[in-house]
């Protein structure tokens, strides 16, 4: 059987190509995610910037209301 | 005028708490609804003992066997007279402009069916799990702020709406674990809007042991996965079913790298430049998270501590992701619910 060596394990031609498609799956797949994720948590960090401002208008309108 | 539902399941020690945070409003018209649901200890005299202050009126009810939050609330909600009404949990305070400033929005819109508080914790905790609960509290309130308009859930801690509106939906489902959640989809689905008001701030008390943290939040996957299930894809539910979607994707491609590219590589990790977008990605999230302290209410340097060091809030969220799987086992093999 022809073989072939993954990580220094011998391994039979036919496993070593369907362990390749599947990570090569399992990479295309994450990297996608992982850029989805990277603009979400973009946008995200946008949103935040832009609620904790919301809040301190929000706090310093209580604090000038309950001024004497 | 406004009412007030209050339903409690052995919460003796925490009405009188209720009955003062609720003198305590700016608005003196409020219309008082105790439901005790079966408790076992004094919840029923105790709510009974309360006085009857100009303003407000004190209703005590009780159901004779436990039909929990949402039938509790439902007996009492049918008495309502009230165009404007409050759903609140026994032993939650609140600030004290929050009915007047529920009122307030409800008023400001007409589309407007449900509004949400902010959800603090209070101060008196101690130890890490209660900071870490405050943090994350913090973090939903961030959620809410961002999706203002349009909340998730309008929770069960504080929330207003009108009594028409109830009416109109049929008030709260009784066979929900979370029946906050399933009340936020109907609202939306008859034409109104959720949303947040940052101005009500009502605080909580938060489970002290990992035992009660375990059952509170199987409760609120399993309830939230039962919502999903109940209303299938639509409008109101997309967002919580591309959020799981996008988990279990992200899980499953993460094990299985792991798995075979660990086991391929002789159990190495070895660099690529594409590591360069986790590594990214956790940095921007660390530093929303640092941004995200400004929502923690009565921050302390223990608090910044713990988010700063990330290990804390990491373990505990590796914790409440174990949790979440056995909602998910839970939801695929078993079909009884209990509260």
């Amino acid at each position: 059987m022809t073989t072939t060596t993954v990580g220094g394990t011998y391994i039979s031609l036919s496993t070593s190509i369907i362990a390749s498609v599947i990570l090569t799956i399992f990479y295309s797949v994450m990297i996608i995610l992982l850029i989805i994720c990277l603009i979400i948590a973009v946008y995200q960090i946008h949103k935040t910037i832009k609620a904790k401002k919301q809040l301190q208008a929000i706090t310093n309108d209580k604090r000038n209301s309950t001024m004497p | 005028m406004i009412s007030v539902i209050v339903p409690c399941h052995n919460e003796s020690g925490n009405i009188q708490k209720t009955y003062q945070t609720i003198t305590n409003q700016t608005l003196k018209t409020i219309q008082l609804y105790f439901v005790d649901d079966a408790s076992t200890d004094t919840t029923y005299a105790e709510i009974q003992a309360l006085p009857q202050t100009k303003g407000i009126t004190v209703h005590a009810l009780k159901t004779e066997t436990n039909l929990y939050r949402a039938g509790a609330c439902n007996l009492a909600l049918k008495q309502v007279t009230t165009k404007y009404v409050v759903m609140m949990d026994a032993g939650t305070t609140l600030e004290k402009h929050a009915l007047e400033h529920a009122i307030k929005t409800l008023e400001s819109n007409p589309n407007i069916g449900l509004v949400c508080s902010k959800a603090g914790i209070e101060k008196n905790g101690k130890g890490l799990l209660y900071r870490l609960q405050k943090l994350e509290y913090a973090n939903t309130d961030l959620s809410r702020m961002i999706t203002q308009n349009n909340v998730m859930i309008s929770h069960g801690l504080f929330s207003a709406t009108r009594k028409e509106i109830l009416e109109q939906v049929g008030y709260y489902s009784e066979n929900m674990l979370l029946e906050d959640y399933d009340l936020t989809v109907k609202v939306k689905q008859a034409g109104y809007l959720a949303v947040f008001s940052p101005q009500i701030q009502a605080y909580t008390e938060t489970v002290k042991t990992v035992k009660q943290l375990i059952k509170q939040r199987y409760r609120w996957f399993l309830g939230g996965l039962d919502v999903l299930t109940k209303y299938g894809y639509s409008a109101e539910t997309k967002e919580d079913i591309f959020g799981h979607a996008l988990y279990l994707t992200f899980f499953m491609a993460i094990m299985g790298t792991l798995i075979f590219g660990f086991t391929f590589n002789n159990f190495q990790i070895t660099y690529t430049n594409i590591m360069l977008i986790p590594i990214a990605l956790a940095t921007i999230n660390y530093v929303t998270s640092l941004i995200g302290l400004a929502f923690v209410e009565n921050l302390t340097k223990k608090d910044v501590v713990i988010r700063a060091t990330i290990l804390p809030e990491l373990l505990y969220c590796i914790f409440l992701e174990l949790v979440r799987w056995k909602a998910y086992l839970a939801k695929c093999f078993t079909k009884k619910r209990k509260w």
